[in-house]
């Protein structure tokens, strides 16, 4: 079966896959980047640029924990031993549902998350094609708590960073002065927590393992490296003795615009690293499968190239839709001044990627919604709409039965199909 | 998709400004309102009791502009009711200046001259009021900016106090005023005097309610 069918399968398998990478790089791209394009800190253009290079970045560096999260810790395949079929029809009708049920969403606007459509998809087939039993549910208790504990540590860490940033800065006697002196040691904030986050055994797909120490060596050098930079950049604004409040302030404004295109960039190199696996997790499921001819080798590594291919499913979606999706978000966030959108930006980067790292499937977006309220209760943003989140409690309790519904029915019809 | 941008609701602040850059327009060309009185230059009057008109009706659907976008839902740094009466104080100088320049187009009223200069100081007195006032909703931007720090907070208070003291030397104006009407009301149509009473409260409800906008502005500062 496996093997008749096996190009079949992968060719499925990847065609979905990337379709699903293209997706989330054409839509969720836009909900990382937009805060960073809204407060006008960086254009349109360089958003793309950006998020192209970090998100791929993300995806092959650091998206292998959630992939593995996805494709091996959810369900538990042993039932089936002997039929492995079977998980591959559930992989399948799992990115058929999220994929469609994604489509169907993003055309009627409603708001909807990828990593819940595709956990959502893969618990139902699991139930009905191998058995209730065949759900790791503690996996899946802890991925829930996650979908509320998440938002809540992004909103945590930007209330403090967006009051810090009051406190060492706006709220001073020279508060110009005081962004240039402090501007470098948060973006040093930025490159040191990344790095260290991603490299501290992370790298093991690369053949590359540090040591804590190493890791720790190599995330304060690169930290103080992306400083270096941003101090060497902000150096250049200047600003006239005795000029007023008023006038620092659009400076100050001015220094965090450059220090968002770091924050920027930390937020795509998270997006990249967690979401990537919604597309290719249930994709590296089925190759593993296929190629070793039907064996569920539960040990078996990621192939690099499905990483890549994860990438470049998600530059592609960028390449040929995000830009649109990027403009209109943008424009309505108008709002947002980059002192604000930095402190958002980091905060949601910051637990998007410890998250990844932990192998925990989180949405990026959700995060960035409660970073955004984060700022707004350190008083930092004129006017949010509290019915979104109502919105967003609303998306949970309707996608995760919908995915399972939509991948249910199309794992019988694979089934149906292939015997 | 959640769309990130749909968190975002409409900021009130910057039509809040808006809306009070169109209040003071209502209040500039008072001053020209009475000297053209005066001197009976009865077009004049016409050509400012429109543009007070404008400017008043603009200041009113920017009044509306913001209290539809502020359904109960919406989270701001502070207090909803505390903005929308600040919104209500400033709207009432506008309506005030209305009425002011309405009720003398009608009734073109002669003044004894030895009044006319103090009345010109008077208007002149509760338009810096107002000004004052406007200067609060621009440093208040700053308050905004900085996070509500303590310094841009600590400064608008000054300015809040600055406010109060020039109303309270407006009210010192209008009381003068008052005695000397008194003084001469005998010599004048009795009509006209009575009302002579009233446009002096009209002129002093600009201070009054430019007053009451900074203290509205305390409250919201101050509160949360």
């Amino acid at each position: 079966m496996i093997v008749e069918y096996g190009s079949v399968f992968i060719t499925l398998a990847v065609v979905l896959g990337l379709f699903m990478t293209w997706g989330i790089g054409a839509n969720d791209v836009a909900n990382a980047m937009g805060t960073s394009v809204g407060s006008g800190a960086i254009s349109v253009k360089q958003a793309i640029i950006i998020a192209a290079i970090f998100e791929f970045s993300g995806a092959f560096l650091a998206g292998g924990h959630v992939t593995k999260t996805i494709r091996k810790s959810i369900i538990d395949p042993t039932p089936i031993m002997g039929t492995p079929e079977i998980l591959v029809y559930g992989m399948l009708s799992a990115l058929i549902a999220a994929a469609l049920w994604l489509t169907i969403a993003s055309w009627m606007g409603w708001p909807v998350s990828t990593t819940h459509s595709i956990i959502g998809s893969i618990v139902g087939f699991a139930i009905v094609g191998i058995g209730v039993d065949a759900v790791n549910w503690s996996k899946i208790g802890t991925i829930v708590l996650s979908w509320i504990v998440s938002p809540l540590v992004g909103g945590t860490i930007a209330f403090l960073l967006m009051r810090s940033i009051q406190k060492f800065i706006l709220d001073t006697e020279i508060p110009f002065l005081n962004a240039k002196r402090y501007a470098p040691f948060y973006v040093f904030l930025v490159g040191f927590l990344i790095s260290l986050v991603t490299l501290f055994k992370g790298l093991k797909h690369l053949d590359i393992e540090l040591s804590i120490v190493q890791s720790f060596i190599f995330a304060v050098i690169f930290g103080v490296f992306v400083a270096v930079i941003a101090h060497i950049i902000i150096n250049r604004i200047s600003m006239k003795l005795g000029e007023s409040i008023h006038d620092q302030f659009n400076q100050i404004e001015k220094i965090f615009g450059i220090m968002m295109i770091f924050s920027a960039s930390a937020m795509a190199f998270a997006h990249g690293s967690n979401d990537v696996a919604n597309g290719i997790g249930p994709m590296a499921a089925i190759v593993s499968i296929v190629e070793s001819g039907g064996e569920m080798a539960q040990k078996s590594n990621l192939p690099l190239w499905i990483l890549l291919a994860g990438g470049f499913g998600i530059v592609l979606g960028l390449s040929t839709l995000g830009y649109r999706v990027i403009q209109t978000i943008g424009k309505k966030i108008t709002e947002l001044v980059p002192t604000r959108g930095f402190s958002a930006e980091l905060a949601a980067a910051a637990t998007v990627v410890i998250a990844s790292r932990t192998g925990i499937p989180v949405s990026t977006t959700q995060i960035a919604v409660g970073a955004v309220m984060g700022v707004g209760l350190a008083r930092g943003i004129g006017a949010l709409d509290l019915r979104v989140v109502g919105g967003i409690m609303m998306s949970w309790v309707i996608t995760l039965p919908v995915g399972a519904l939509l991948s249910i029915f199309f794992f019988f019809f694979f089934r149906g199909v292939f015997l | 998709m959640i769309n990130i941008s749909s968190i975002f609701a409409k900021s009130p602040f910057k039509p809040l400004r808006d809306h009070m850059d169109k209040v003071v327009e209502s209040v500039i060309p008072l001053n020209d309102f009475f000297e053209a009185l005066f001197q009976q230059d009865y077009s004049k009057l016409e050509k400012i009791q429109q543009q007070v008109i404008q400017a008043e009706n603009e200041a009113d659907s920017i009044k509306n502009e913001v209290r539809n976008n502020l359904p109960r839902n919406i989270f701001m740094p502070i207090n909803r009711r505390d903005l929308l009466e600040m919104l209500d104080m400033q709207d009432s100088i506008a309506d005030v200046a209305q009425d002011i320049v309405i009720l003398l187009n009608i009734r073109k009223m002669k003044l004894p001259e030895e009044l006319s200069q103090d009345v010109i100081k008077f208007v002149k007195k509760s338009q810096d009021v107002c000004y004052l006032a406007r200067g609060l909703t621009q440093e208040f931007g700053d308050v905004i900016e900085s996070g509500f720090g303590r310094h841009e907070i600590k400064k608008l208070l000054e300015m809040i106090d600055n406010v109060s003291i020039a109303e309270t030397e407006a009210d010192n104006l209008e009381d003068a005023l008052v005695h000397r009407l008194y003084e001469v009301e005998e010599k004048m149509n009795s009509v006209d005097a009575v009302f002579w009473y009233k446009i002096f409260e009209l002129i002093g409800d600009i201070a009054d309610f430019s007053k009451k906008t900074g203290n509205r502005l305390r409250l919201m500062i101050a509160s949360k």
